[in-house]
């Protein structure tokens, strides 16, 4: 007979597999001691393990690229791993307690412990979690002299793991050494183990209180995230059930990759453009073969978590891996757009912090003020598209005297490539964000002054509403239908097309999938979105008639009230 | 050395990405750094220390810097935590 064990589901999807007990050496609540002459020789051993465990970590966050959220845990756990006074006060525990290294960490962590208990705050409380398992590691790391590597080996493969705890590192190992699924008996939803799991996928159970006593190893698993459940050993009946929910997700995910390989045509025949958008030059990995360019480089990353501004050969190679990649498809590259929403470096902070940043000195605005951090950077983006398809995106644009300004310092730039003799595209496209609704309604005058646009739905929505959506006050009134916003959009792809140029929406509409078959009646024929959203988004547009659609698009501009334009936009 | 008083103004308070944001700031500088709440107090180059302040929303910080660079290092606390570290108010 089958048992069903409860626990918290942290990721989603359904795990059927074998189980694997993994035992992790818990905290050693027994104090033990060294001799004086030994006292050197375990500070070493402790150093060497914090040492060797950064090291792990390191390697570990090396084989997930490109994702943010991963990247800025484990940046975090090695700020707890790097802790000056964790490390100060187990060195005088060693030295003048004579404690070891294992009981000095334990008892360090007993007191950090105690600590924060009397927080009050349950977000900052909860990362106590964290340093557990940081602690957790570094005890492993000591005991075993070499690194028992619970999860780096191939023992797990096709597995699901049964644990206590487990630590982001493990997560990650767990992933690439192609684990089924993870439960552990303690744990918490908003660790950083958990926030991982879910962005990489791995189904995980937490607090599956009894399930080290009750599972044992080679035990067959159900994992049902949506059901918050485990079954061990399930009867035949219940193996079919879940097999079937399984290869019907399968199928689902199958079927969106067969869509990658088609053309994007809708229904009526009307060739869409699938753009990616990219903000890592190293992401360009991650793209396959089948969007139609890169709709939005965000250069900013370039600039950020670091002192000075990068050169232009800097600039130069990080853009060239771009191109390499995309091979003849077009590839914007938008050039600084600093302020509002996006964390601003130390480098390229100027003056007074601003009031009101998003109303501040920013984008195109900062770019004019500081002409030669522009220059710089044009001059990269001119000799990286040596032969390719350049396109080069000016972000904030609110005059047509802007764009002037900004073709001036291009051509200066130009003609100081010309005398250093460096080989530059002379043919490339210049275009402009819509973003600010002054430019979305001079969109007309302003089109034949550029080749192309790119609408930021985020920013237009934002300076349209006067809503911050950062703000969690007013975040629910963000509404990207809001009938004067599909207005301005409605007005920009229409000034475009009659002026044959180019349009993209590139904000963050374009990759919802609500909002795709709008967009389309809109008029709009070119997308970028995350590469992730592309499959999805697809597969709408070659299920979607583009003309019928225009035609029921009035009835929406017209509809004032939210509840019924939802409906009418879902009813698409 | 120096000292001055700072608000916490982010409405997360100084929790683990602020805190560690604090201590990659104070990694850029020579000074011996303290950040003051209340009766406890605590090393910048310790996230753990920082985030038992368990400093929300409101708290005054009082920060003391001590050391050559004293006066950049203040300067570029001051100007974190005057954006909320970088979240926004």
């Amino acid at each position: 007979m089958s048992i069903i064990l409860k626990g918290d589901s942290v990721s989603k999807g359904i795990s059927i597999g074998q189980a694997i007990i993994v035992n992790k050496d818990r905290i050693n609540y027994v104090p033990s001691f060294i001799k004086k002459s030994q006292c050197s020789k375990e500070i070493k051993k402790f150093t060497n393990a914090l040492a060797n465990l950064k090291k792990e970590y390191k390697k570990s966050s090396k084989k997930i690229k490109g994702n943010d959220t991963i990247i800025k845990l484990m940046e975090m756990q090695l700020s707890f791993i790097e802790d000056n006074s964790f490390k100060k006060n187990i060195i005088n525990k060693i030295q003048n307690n004579l404690f070891t290294s294992s009981w000095s960490i334990s008892e360090e962590y007993l007191t950090i412990k105690s600590s924060f208990e009397d927080i009050q705050d349950k977000y900052i409380k909860e990362r106590l979690i964290d340093i557990k398992q940081m602690v957790i590691s570094l005890l492993e790391l000591l005991e075993s002299g070499d690194k028992k590597d619970n999860f780096n080996n191939t023992n797990i493969e096709n597995r699901i793991i049964i644990t206590d705890e487990i630590t982001p590192k493990d997560i990650i190992d767990i992933h690439y050494n192609k684990g089924l699924g993870v439960i552990t008996s303690h744990g918490s939803k908003s660790s950083h183990s958990a926030i991982l799991s879910k962005s990489l996928s791995l189904p995980m159970i937490v607090k599956a209180e009894s399930s080290k006593s009750i599972i044992k190893n080679n035990d067959l698993l159900i994992m049902d995230t949506d059901s918050q459940t485990i079954i061990v050993n399930p009867d035949n009946l219940e193996l079919k059930y879940f097999k079937k929910i399984q290869s019907k997700r399968n199928i689902i995910e199958k079927d969106l990759k067969k869509v990658l390989k088609k053309k994007t045509i809708t229904l009526d025949k009307v060739k869409i453009n699938i753009m990616s958008n990219l903000e890592l030059a190293e992401e360009v990995k991650y793209l396959n073969n089948d969007c139609d360019g890169i709709g939005l480089f965000r250069t900013e990353y370039l600039y950020m978590n670091r002192v000075d501004l990068p050169n232009e050969e800097e600039q130069l190679s990080a853009y060239k891996k771009v191109f390499k990649k995309l091979k003849g498809k077009p590839v914007t590259l938008r050039t600084l757009d600093i302020g509002s929403d996006k964390e601003v470096s130390e480098n390229i902070k100027v003056g007074e912090i601003a009031k009101n940043p998003a109303l501040g000195l920013r984008g195109v605005r900062y770019s004019l003020s500081e002409k030669n951090i522009f220059k710089t950077q044009v001059k990269a983006m001119l000799r990286a598209g040596y032969n390719a398809h350049l396109r080069i995106l000016v972000p904030m644009i609110t005059s047509l005297d802007e764009i002037i300004d900004a073709k001036k310092l291009i051509n200066e730039a130009k003609i100081e490539l010309k005398e250093a003799k460096k080989k530059f595209n002379n043919n490339y496209d210049l275009g402009i964000m819509i973003e600010v609704p002054a430019c979305a309604l001079q969109a007309d005058a302003l089109s034949e002054h550029v080749d192309f646009m790119s609408i930021g739905t985020n920013d237009l929505v934002q300076y349209t509403l006067a809503i911050d959506r950062i703000d969690d006050e007013v975040s629910s009134l963000y509404d990207p239908t809001n009938p004067a916003v599909l207005y301005l959009i409605k007005k920009v792809i229409k000034s475009c097309d009659k002026s044959n140029i180019d349009v993209t929406v590139c904000g963050e509409m374009a990759g919802e999938k609500i909002y795709t078959k709008l967009l389309l009646g809109l008029g709009l024929k070119t997308f970028s979105m995350h590469p992730q959203a592309i499959p999805e988004i697809k597969d709408i547009i070659l299920k979607s008639d583009k003309k019928k659609l225009s035609r029921k698009i009035y009835k929406i501009l017209e509809c004032n009230d939210l509840l019924n334009r939802t409906r009418l936009i879902q009813s698409l | 050395m120096i000292t001055k008083k700072l608000l916490i103004m982010n409405k997360l308070g100084l929790h683990a990405r602020a805190a560690a944001k604090v201590v990659s700031t104070a990694n850029k500088f020579k000074s011996n750094i303290t950040l003051v709440k209340g009766d406890k107090n605590a090393d910048a180059r310790s996230i753990m220390k920082i985030l038992m302040l368990s400093a929300s929303k409101g708290s005054d910080i009082e920060i003391i810097v001590d050391g050559n660079d004293q006066k950049d290092a203040m300067k570029s606390l001051e100007k974190l935590f005057h954006n909320g570290f970088d979240e926004g108010i």
